[in-house]
This record gives C-alpha cells, sequence and structure tokens, in this order.
C-alpha cells in the first residue's frame, strides 16, 4: 500500500498525531546529537585526565589504558566511536567504577532517582495544582494566604536548605522518618519533599494565577449566565485553560527536579544517578558522565513532547496548526 | 559564629537520630572506608580504601600482623631464604576458596603473572619488577615461562630474584600479590556480584553498591575461620568526610579511618581519636624548571625559611612531627634505615644563601605561585608557608587552589608557577617506597629533578645483596634529596588520625606505621569472648 | 401586556480600592412581555451592569440597591440570593458582544449545548443532544450535526453567535438579555441576527432585551426603547415616538449620529461633541448639561425629575418640543 494513500485517508486528527510523532523523533535525534556532542568535546576539554591520581600510573601502563580506551585517537574519532557504540546501545565502561560499566551503573543508580524524582513531582502536581486552583477560586480567602506563604517559601527557601532542616526537623525531632539511605517506601517522603518543594511553588503560582486569568475570561462569564454549577464552571470549563500553564512548566519542572537530585542524593546519602554526575565530573569518568547527561536529556526530551502531546490533546486549537 | 553555633547542634541531632536505627547485630563491624574502591581486582588495586577492603576479601602468602605491619606466615605456613636470599621458597599450608577449590600454588603464580601481563595494565607492576624476567616479560622482551615463579608442586611456590629483595614478604601480604581466583578474569561480574565472588580472604563478598557500600560476610572455607570472630563487615564509601564524622558520632559506625585533621582538635582528649605515627609525608615540590628555583640555592633558602616546628603545633596539633628529611622517623622504628635529616629552620643562612644566588633581600624575585589543591586543611598549611617565606626570604607568593585532577596536570606537566604541595604515603616498609619517587624516570617525580648519582644510588641499592649496604646506599640518595638538591622540601610527618569506638571494638584494632587494621584481628564487644 | 421584569430605583456601585464609583443611578424600568426592548446609550453608561444585575452576574466588587427588582412575580434579589441558578439560563438567557470569546475554546459545541440543557431540563444525555440539535436548528445554523461535533473555532463568527443565543435559549427562558450581540460582525451578518431575534420573538413570545450602541439595529426591530446617559435612564418610549419625536436632547444627538443602515460602516455613538462623563464625576445636576446645546445654569444645579406622559418619559428640564 502507498503510505501517502494511507495517510491520504486518516482522519485529520490520526494525521496530525502522526506527523507529530514523526516530526518529534526527529528533533529528539538532533537534540540528542548536539547534547551528546557538547558534552563528549566539554569534558575532554577539561584539563586533568581520567586516569591521574596522588600516585600517578607508570607511564607504560597508562599508553596501555589509553590505548584500551582510545584516549590516544584524535577526538573526532573517539567521538565517531562513542556514537557507534551509543547506536548499539553500548555507553561504555566506567573509568572510576571500573568493576562496573555504565549500564551497570545507571540500572543500579537509576530505580533510585527515579523513585524520589517520580514522588517529588507527584507531590509538587498533586499539592501545587489543586492548592493554586482552590486559592484562584476562593481569592483572598484562608486557602488562598495559606497558598501564598507556601509559594512563597518554597520558591525562596533552596533544596540544599530545606533538605537538612527536613532532616532536622522530622527525623531528628520528631523521629518520623530516616535521616537517609532509601531503604523503605518511607525513605522516599523526605527527598520527595525537599526536591519537590520548588517546583509545587511554581506550580501554584502558575495554577493559581491561570485560573485567576482564566476566571476573568469572557467564556466563564458566560458558563455563570448559563446557569451552570460552580463546581462545573471551575474544573470543566476553567481548568483546562488554568492549567496549560502548568502544562507547560512540566518540562523545566523536570529538569529542575533532575538538577536538584545532585543535590538531595548527597543530603539524604542515596546512590543514585544525580551523584555519577557530581562523581563522575570530578574524576574525569567521561563515559559516566556521558551516559547519565545522554540519558538525562532524553528523558527531558520525552518529557517535553509528553507535555506537548497533553497540550495538544487538550487544546483543540494547537491540533488544527 | 552563629552559623558554627548552628551547625553543632544539627550536628548532636544528627547523632541522637542516627541512634535510633535498628542496631546491627552485634558481630557487624560498621566502618568508613576512606573513598569508593575503583576496583576490587587486586592486580587494579591502588588506594587505601581498596587495600583496606582486599585485606578482608583475599589473602597472600603472608599477612601482615595487626601490631607492628610485619609480614607473618599466612597462606605460605613457612618461607625460606636460599641463596643468599636470590631464592625465596614458600611452602603453602591446606586452605580452600570460598567455593572450596584448594589454594594452589600454580594459584599464585598464574595471578603473579597476570599483574606482569601488559594487557592487565596493573597499576602496582613494578612492586613485581625484582622477580628474575619479571619486567623482561612485562616489556615484552622475554616469554612468560622465563619469570621466575615456579609452582613444583601444589604447596610448593619458588622465586628466584636478581638480587635479594628485603620488602618482599611485606609485599606478598597485599596487593597486587594476593591471589585471585582463575575465573575471576573470566567472569562478568565476578567483582560486583556476590554469587560470582570467591575470595580465599576470611571474608566473602555480600553485596556491592557502588558509591553506597560494601557488604562482606565471614569466609566459612577460611583455613583460620575459628579465629574470625566478626560475622559481617558493613564498609561505607562515604565521599564527604564529614558526612563519615557524623555518623561516627550517631553509633552507625565503629571506626572512621582517616577523616579531616581540621576537625581534629574538637576530638582531641576523647577515647575516640586515635592517632599513631603514619608512613607519609607532607612536602613541597619545586618546580626545578623555573625561575628562581631553578637555583639550588634558592630552593634551599625556602627549606631554612620555613618553620615546621609552628605549623605543626599552630595547624596540625595532632602531634605530627616536623620534617626535615623525606622519609619520616617513624621508618626507623620498622626497619634498620636511620632517617636522614636537612638542615633546620634558619632564617638568616637562608636570606644569605639568597643573596649568594643574587636576590639580597629578596629584591628581584620574581612572584612565585604556590599550587595546592582544594582542601580546607591544605590551605592552612600553604598560608602558613606563604606568610613564613614572605617574612623570611621577603618572597612574594601567591596561593592558586585548583581542584584536584587540574592540580595533578599542572604537575605532571611541570606546568606550576614554583611551589606545589604534595604528599606521599609509603607502600611497604622500606624507604625506597618514598625515594623512588624522585627518580628521574618517576611518573611521581613532578619536580624536573633529574640527578645521575641520585639514580645510579638507587639502581646501586636494588642490586645490593647486603641489606646493611643496602640502606647505607639509600642513605646517600636521601642525603642528595634534603641535605644538596631540595627538588622538595619535607614539611611534616602525617600522624593517622582514626576514629574508634572502643566500646565496640574491643580488641584487635592497633596502630601500626602503615596504618592497616587486618579485620580477620579485629574483636567487638560481646562477639567471641 | 404585563411586565416580565421590573426595576424599580436600581442603583449600582463598584468598589474600587477605597472610593465607589456609582454606574446606575436611580434606574426604573419596566420590560413587557413579548416585546423587544433596545437599551441604548454611550459606552459606560451602564447598559450592562443594569442587566448582568437582573441575573446576578455582577463581580463581588458590586453593591446593588433597589426597592424593587421583580421577575413574572418572582423577587429576583431574593432569588439570586438563595438559588441563583433557577434564573440563570432557566428563566432568564444572556448573550453577549463577543461570541467567540464566550465559546468555552475547549469543548465541542455539543458539549457546551447539551451541559445546559441536562443542568436546567433534567434530562438524559441523549435527549440533551436531542434537544441541542433542535436548538441549533432553531437558530437556523447549517448541519447541526456537524456543529456539535466541532470546536469554537472551526466555526464562522457569525455560526458562533447563532450557537451562543442556542445555548441562552436552550432551556426556554422567558428573557433574553442580548448585550451588544453583533457589534462583532459585519454588517449583513448583523442585520441576519436581528432577524433571528425577531423570528423568536414571533415564533416563542421570547421577550428580548436589545442593549446596543447602534440605534438603527433598535429601529430596526425594537418596540420599547430606553436611552441611558451617565447610568440614568434620561429617556424611554415606544420606538416610533423615540425615533420621530424625541424629548431629550441626548435622544436628538444620538438621531443625528445615526449611520444609514444598508450604507457603509456604521458610524459610532461618540460622534456627539464632548465626552461621556466618567461615571465618578457625575454629582450634581443633569449629566448631560456640559455638552448641550439646550443647557442653562439651572440644568448644573438641579438633577432633573422623571416626567411622564403618554406613555412615554424623560429627564429634562427642557425637554424639546416645549415652549420656553
Ligand atoms: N468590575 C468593575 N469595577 C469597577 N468599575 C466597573 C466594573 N465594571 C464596569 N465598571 C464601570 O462601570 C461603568 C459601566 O460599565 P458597563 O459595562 O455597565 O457599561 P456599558 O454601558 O455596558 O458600556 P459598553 O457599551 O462599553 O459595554 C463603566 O464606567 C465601567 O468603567
Ligand atoms: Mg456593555
Amino acid at each position: 500500500m502507498d503510505p501517502a494513500r494511507i495517510i491520504g485517508k486518516m482522519t485529520p486528527a490520526a494525521r496530525f498525531w502522526i506527523r507529530f510523532a514523526a516530526r518529534r523523533a526527529a528533533r529528539a535525534l538532533i537534540v540528542i546529537f548536539i547534547v551528546a556532542a557538547a558534552s563528549f568535546f566539554l569534558l575532554r576539554a577539561a584539563p586533568g585526565g581520567p586516569f591521574s591520581g596522588d600516585r600517578a600510573l607508570p607511564p607504560s601502563i597508562l599508553r596501555i589504558v589509553e590505548e584500551r580506551y582510545r584516549l590516544n585517537d584524535p577526538i573526532y574519532l573517539q567521538f565517531f566511536h562513542y556514537l557507534q557504540n551509543l547506536l548499539r546501545g553500548d555507553l561504555g565502561p566506567s573509568f572510576r567504577n571500573a568493576d562496573f560499566t555504565v549500564q551497570d551503573l545507571i540500572a543500579i543508580g537509576l530505580p533510585k532517582t527515579a523513585a524520589i524524582g517520580a514522588c517529588a513531582l507527584l507531590f509538587a502536581i498533586g499539592i501545587g495544582l489543586p492548592l493554586g486552583v482552590a486559592a484562584a477560586a476562593r481569592r483572598s480567602g484562608a486557602i488562598d494566604r495559606i497558598a501564598g506563604g507556601i509559594a512563597v517559601a518554597g520558591l525562596a527557601v533552596p533544596n540544599f536548605v530545606l533538605g537538612p532542616f527536613l532532616v532536622m526537623f522530622f527525623s531528628l525531632i520528631l523521629h518520623w522518618f530516616e535521616p537517609g539511605g532509601l531503604e523503605a517506601p518511607a525513605d522516599l517522603v523526605l527527598p520527595a519533599v525537599a526536591l519537590g518543594m520548588g517546583p509545587l511553588a511554581v506550580i501554584l503560582r502558575l495554577a493559581r494565577a491561570g485560573m485567576l486569568d482564566v476566571l476573568s475570561l469572557d467564556y466563564i462569564q458566560f458558563a455563570r449566565a448559563k446557569g451552570l454549577r460552580e463546581r462545573t464552571i471551575l474544573f470543566r470549563h476553567a481548568l483546562p485553560g488554568a492549567i496549560s500553564p502548568v502544562l507547560t512548566y512540566l518540562g523545566p519542572a523536570c529538569a529542575a527536579i533532575l538538577a536538584g537530585s545532585l543535590v538531595v542524593e548527597s543530603i539524604f546519602s542515596i546512590p543514585g544517578i544525580g551523584g555519577y554526575v557530581v562523581r563522575g565530573a570530578a574524576n574525569r569518568d567521561y563515559p559516566l558522565v556521558m551516559g547519565v547527561v545522554l540519558l538525562g536529556t532524553a528523558f527531558l526530551v520525552i518529557m517535553n513532547t509528553i507535555v506537548d502531546a497533553l497540550y495538544a490533546a487538550i487544546d483543540p486549537r494547537i491540533r488544527r496548526s | 559564629m552563629a552559623a558554627v553555633r548552628f551547625l553543632c547542634i544539627l550536628l548532636a541531632f544528627a547523632a541522637a537520630a542516627a541512634c535510633r536505627r535498628a542496631p546491627d547485630a552485634a558481630s557487624t563491624l560498621r566502618f568508613h572506608n576512606m573513598s569508593e574502591p575503583r576496583t576490587l581486582d587486586p592486580a587494579g588495586a591502588i588506594s587505601v580504601a581498596e587495600k583496606n577492603l582486599l585485606l578482608a576479601l583475599c589473602e597472600g602468602l603472608t599477612s601482615l600482623d595487626p601490631r607492628t605491619a610485619r609480614p607473618v606466615p599466612a597462606v605460605a605456613s613457612r618461607y625460606t631464604a636460599l641463596d643468599g636470599g636470590r631464592t625465596l621458597q614458600f611452602d603453602l599450608r591446606e586452605c580452600r576458596w570460598s567455593n572450596g577449590d584448594p589454594v594452589t600454588a600454580s594459584n599464585f603464580r598464574d595471578s603473579w603473572l597476570r599483574v606482569l601481563e601488559p594487557a592487565t595494565a596493573s597499576p602496582l607492576v613494578n612492586l613485581l619488577f625484582s622477580i628474575r624476567g619479571a619486567r623482561a616479560f612485562h616489556e615484552g622482551r622475554a616469554p612468560r615461562d622465563q619469570v621466575g615463579i615456579a609452582a613444583p608442586d601444589t604447596r610448593t611456590l619458588i622465586v628466584r630474584f636478581d638480587h635479594p629483595d628485603p620488602r618482599f614478604l611485606q609485599l606478598c601480604a597485599s596487593s597486587p600479590l594476593v591471589p585471585v581466583h582463575p575465573r575471576a578474569a573470566a567472569t562478568a561480574g565476578f567483582y560486583t556480584r556476590a554469587e560470582a565472588f570467591i575470595g580465599n580472604g576470611p571474608f566473602v563478598l555480600a553485596e556491592r553498591t557502588p558509591n553506597l557500600r560494601i557488604v562482606m560476610i565471614k569466609n566459612r572455607s577460611y583455613w583460620d575461620a575459628s579465629n574470625v570472630t566478626i560475622e559481617k563487615i558493613v564498609a561505607w564509601s562515604t565521599d564527604s568526610k564529614q558526612a563519615a564524622v557524623d555518623a561516627f558520632r550517631g553509633g552507625q559506625s565503629d571506626w572512621v579511618d582517616d577523616f579531616p585533621a581540621g576537625q581534629a582538635s574538637s576530638w582531641l582528649g576523647s577515647a575516640e581519636l586515635s592517632t599513631s605515627p603514619y608512613l607519609a609525608t607532607f612536602f613541597v615540590r619545586f618546580n626545578t624548571h623555573k625561575k628562581p628555583f631553578d637555583d639550588r640555592r634558592v630552593r634551599e633558602a625556602v627549606h631554612r625559611a620555613i618553620d615546621r616546628a609552628a605549623i605543626c603545633r599552630g595547624i596540625l596539633k595532632l602531634g605530627q612531627r616536623p620534617a626535615t628529611g623525606f622519609v619520616p622517623a617513624c621508618m626507623e622504628t620498622v626497619s634498620d634505615y636511620h632517617c636522614i635529616s636537612g638542615p633546620d629552620f634558619d632564617p638568616v643562612r637562608a636570606r644569605e644563601l639568597l643573596a649568594e644566588a643574587g636576590y639580597p633581600d629578596g629584591s628581584g624575585l620574581p612572584p612565585v605561585e604556590f599550587q595546592y589543591d582544594t582542601n580546607e586543611d591544605y590551605k592552612k598549611i600553604c598560608e602558613a608557608i606563604q606568610a613564613m617565606l614572605r617574612e623570611n626570604l621577603n618572597m612574594r607568593i601567591y596561593l592558586i587552589n585548583k581542584e584536584k585532577k587540574v592540580h595533578l596536570d599542572d604537575e605532571e606537566n611541570l606546568r606550576y608557577g614554583g611551589l606545589s604541595r604534595g604528599s606521599w604515603i609509603a607502600d611497604y616498609m622500606d624507604p625506597m617506597t618514598f625515594l623512588e619517587i624522585l627518580a628521574g624516570d618517576s611518573p611521581d617525580n613532578r619536580t624536573g629533578f633529574q640527578c645521575k648519582e641520585y639514580d645510579e644510588l638507587l639502581e646501586r641499592a636494588r642490586a645490593e645483596g647486603d641489606p646493611k649496604a643496602r640502606l647505607e646506599t639509600l642513605q646517600k640518595a636521601e642525603e642528595i634529596l634534603v641535605r644538596r638538591e631540595f627538588p622538595i622540601t619535607p614539611i611534616y610527618e602525617y600522624v593517622k588520625q582514626t576514629l574508634v569506638d572502643r566500646k565496640r571494638i574491643v580488641g584487635g584494632f592497633y596502630e601500626n606505621p602503615l596504618g592497616v587494621h587486618p579485620m580477620k584481628w579485629i574483636r567487638l564487644a560481646s562477639s567471641g569472648k | 401586556m404585563s411586565a416580565i421584569l421590573t426595576i424599580e430605583h436600581l442603583n449600582i456601585e463598584y468598589e474600587t480600592g477605597a472610593s465607589s464609583v456609582k454606574v446606575v443611578r436611580d434606574v426604573s424600568l419596566q420590560i413587557e412581555e413579548g416585546s423587544i426592548t433596545g437599551v441604548v446609550g454611550e459606552s459606560g453608561s451602564g447598559k450592562s451592569s443594569l442587566f448582568r444585575a437582573a441575573i446576578g452576574l455582577l463581580p463581588p466588587s458590586a453593591r446593588v440597591e433597589a426597592k424593587q427588582l421583580q421577575f413574572n412575580g418572582v423577587d429576583l434579589i431574593q432569588q439570586l440570593r438563595r438559588n441563583p441558578r433557577a434564573i440563570r439560563g432557566r428563566r432568564i438567557g444572556m448573550v453577549f458582544q463577543d461570541a467567540t470569546a464566550s465559546l468555552n475554546p475547549y469543548l465541542r459545541i455539543g458539549t457546551q449545548l447539551a451541559e445546559s440543557a441536562a443542568e436546567h431540563l433534567n434530562i438524559s444525555k441523549t435527549a440533551a443532544r436531542e434537544r441541542a440539535l433542535d436548538a441549533l436548528a432553531e437558530v437556523a445554523v447549517p448541519d447541526p450535526p456537524g456543529v456539535l461535533r466541532r470546536f469554537p473555532h472551526e466555526l464562522s463568527g457569525g455560526q458562533r453567535q447563532r450557537v451562543a443565543i442556542a445555548i441562552a435559549l436552550i432551556a426556554n427562558p422567558e428573557l433574553l438579555v442580548a448585550d451588544e450581540p453583533t457589534t462583532a460582525l459585519d454588517p449583513i451578518l448583523q442585520l441576519q441576527i436581528i432577524q433571528l431575534l425577531k423570528s423568536l420573538r414571533a415564533r416563542r413570545g421570547l421577550s428580548i432585551v436589545l442593549i446596543s450602541h447602534d440605534l438603527g439595529l433598535v429601529a430596526a426591530c425594537a418596540d420599547r426603547v430606553a436611552v441611558l446617559y451617565a447610568g440614568r435612564v434620561v429617556e424611554e418610549a415606544d420606538a416610533r415616538a423615540i425615533f420621530t419625536n424625541p424629548r431629550h436632547p441626548y435622544t436628538r444627538a444620538l438621531l443625528t449620529s445615526i449611520a444609514p443602515l444598508r450604507g457603509e460602516r456604521p458610524r459610532r455613538l461618540c460622534a456627539i461633541d464632548g465626552h461621556p462623563p466618567s461615571p465618578a464625576s457625575v454629582d450634581a445636576g443633569c449629566a448631560f448639561a456640559p455638552r448641550c446645546s439646550n443647557a442653562t445654569d439651572e440644568c448644573s444645579l438641579q438633577i432633573p425629575v422623571v416626567e411622564s406622559s403618554g406613555g412615554r418619559r424623560h429627564a429634562c428640564l427642557h425637554p424639546i418640543g416645549d415652549r420656553p
């Protein structure tokens, strides 16, 4: 069957989604390539090599090691090899954790980072969105005032201050949670709160402002004139318009959570992939840093695509163009 | 000040909280290792953290006496020197790998040959070079069967040397000379997964979580298992020494191996702090390719202008000893070496030397950069030296702090501006471990210092059959360093500062000049008798 | 004929920060059942505020006071406080100037129609859909089933206003308030909407309030006309009487600025010299006095009382046609 004919026969919506997917896939590949190239060359531009230490390797040994990892090849060739391996799904060995491959390390660390990241995001959305909507619906009411306080605090207190504070208060004074580690599900609570508080504040503000904007629009007035219940007006008519800014922020929120995990993991002694970046950079562990950076990039690209898809699913005007 | 108080309160709470954690079984030893190990493969192990773990997971022909760090029989029940020390014969006792296989002499031979194999890229390969034919094999100049390691039967190992090597029995105790199981190189995940790991030490690998911890449990097949009382070891690999100290305060750790000297004052006088002379020296490198330090008189002037006693008293405070020689004085307690001391603090003579070099009262001296790797303790020491050199020599010094890897890179390529901080920890108890690094071809030299006479003295010592004459030759070499050429100027001899919970660790834990604590011997409260 | 909506002495104030502005002053008005009442006045004269008050759609900052506000014998003020949804959409429908902005861009036309029907008529989903199809047919939208599935942005401007009217009428209200329903449309469409309103009145006996700037449009369909100036009704009469024989100078000024119904673009009311007063500045005297050619000193001192005679009323000290 001629693909053009198949596409011709499809409904406009289906055609939109196919084009959407194709364009996004192409864009994702380009983004990943650019990030790979940028981080590859930047990492190697930093002075100092992966195998230097308080005790230098004998020159003959250093030569063998460097040859094994092709570190003496021209840099563009190294990059080419890296891409080749990447296409085969091979992220290479870790230089610093020499008994592990980068895949091994990611397989060990990712579930931990993903768990606290997902909890942080759920926490930020699950509290921020309803609170923002409620604050807008009862403007200047008690909820609005509480929400305002939370938003200011969430934006003003960085996670590296909030984290230790949470530990002090909830595990050292109240003894509700363990001060660190990731052994039981309850251990997720404090890191998720520390990580999600900033995004929560932003989501709360965006949801509140979006809701207030939308509530002043003519179509809400018209919905009132129609005699609809307040609940219907709030949730069916106002919410879709109000959450678009929140949706737009979800991409950056994921980025913020990913970046925050570098700090929060170390506060709570969670051996996730956030720590790999910090240590990997200090140790010039090129493959490890590359692997985690590319993983993060792929994650952000996917999240942004999902967000845009949600956006298009909610707002019919986007699907037309 | 307020911040400090706040921190103290925080720490106190941290301690209280940590106590809540369900206590591990009484027979579990928990300690904070210095850092995450790079590898558990003995052929690749190089750092103190790795050596700590390998002492538990593997056992060589000898092992280190926990009190003195001297070699004692281990897998070898007996060793005999033949042929004036040019041959060592090891008689192996009957012992088994953790999977039940017998440990044989050929296991040792094959493990050592593997270390020598160029493809293994073992960083400490030159420790084996005294074995006959070893270096030639490593460099591809001789076949494998010409290396002087023979296993005539399963329980006898014969090692031949070109010259007697007094260090060798010590070296046998630790990596890279401990044996690895034949399957090690061929099994994926051998060093990362408990199911795959096979060892012959008192403990075996039970869990390995990178950047978090390594758990080891008692090896039931170990020949001396009846003398091992610890059932389980949890080795935390904390990057942050501060976190390690916090955990210790909180009772989560029985022992912190090395912690920031800057913290020491808060522990002074407490029973938990253990300090002991350590075979390690803190020193300053000169870039001898750069003005004004291309002139030995200027280097000597700097050496004489530093008041080391003031640094030890005012900054370090843990009983570190001022060093004017490169080999630490405590080497004398573990060998027959007589340490060489360099000239003492003498600012008058220092200024004379400076004038002789053409810089009377420091006039005409170019500004000098003093580079160090980021660290609070180093910063204080370097600042003190900066002030002393300004005061005594009128030398203008700029402190430059660099990230560790950048610092190392600058040192290796002699890119630092004149002075650079360095330190060296002994691999074994012999002056060679220090003196070797300033050989002209040593990658750890990093000063540009190249002295034919010095290199020849080291060569002569290696070939010397008579132990006494060998040490005298090494003394002559050290004299060149700290009385004549001054490619470096020593500052102080380290002490090893360790936190030990004496209520938990009640025996078998001793201080020794190598700072090693074989866990086989450690006894915990209410574990065993 | 009886009055379907009776407004007596209605005042509306907006509180803005510390001060407050009175935008509707002492308005009394009766809307006759089955009539089309045109309400005209310059921008800001309070037309929208007046009728939003009738369905309780004013913002929280508005304060409403009235001697009486009755709808078909029901006290609106009480009813709106107790259960506004029994009035809004159910008994009084309202459409706004800009149908594009009135329709929710995120929801299908079908949903927006059916939810009103379901809300007020208490009927099943399928019945609501049937009702929606009928409503679309009634406002003469082509292809009602197709339109049900579409989103607002997929319709033309005229269709959108028809849909808005269909939504407002879906629960069979007795009164439709059309607040400038044609301002956003071009003249041809304006006429079509006016035709539609007229036919709805004819078919259903619907009472309609048509708020507009545009006297021409009002002339084309209204039975009675009320003229608002600065929050007051300055003249009210049968449409014919207003157009042929205005008594208030402001009404006459409006008429001279009227646009030809068919022709180029309609001109706006501000064609009168001077600017409409800001509501805050009107305190004493006739608000129109500063712009009035007939004004005397008296006019700026004394608020004119409403004179009613012969089914019409006006508020002017020197009405047109009186001998001085
Ligand atoms: N929420 C509000 N707060 C304060 N003042 C308001 C508010 N809404 C309207 N006003 C003021 O009330 C006056 C009357 O407004 P209204 O919308 O009733 O006039 P209108 O006759 O409908 O004007 P237009 O023809 O422009 O629609 C205006 O001066 C306006 O500025
Ligand atoms: Mg209006």
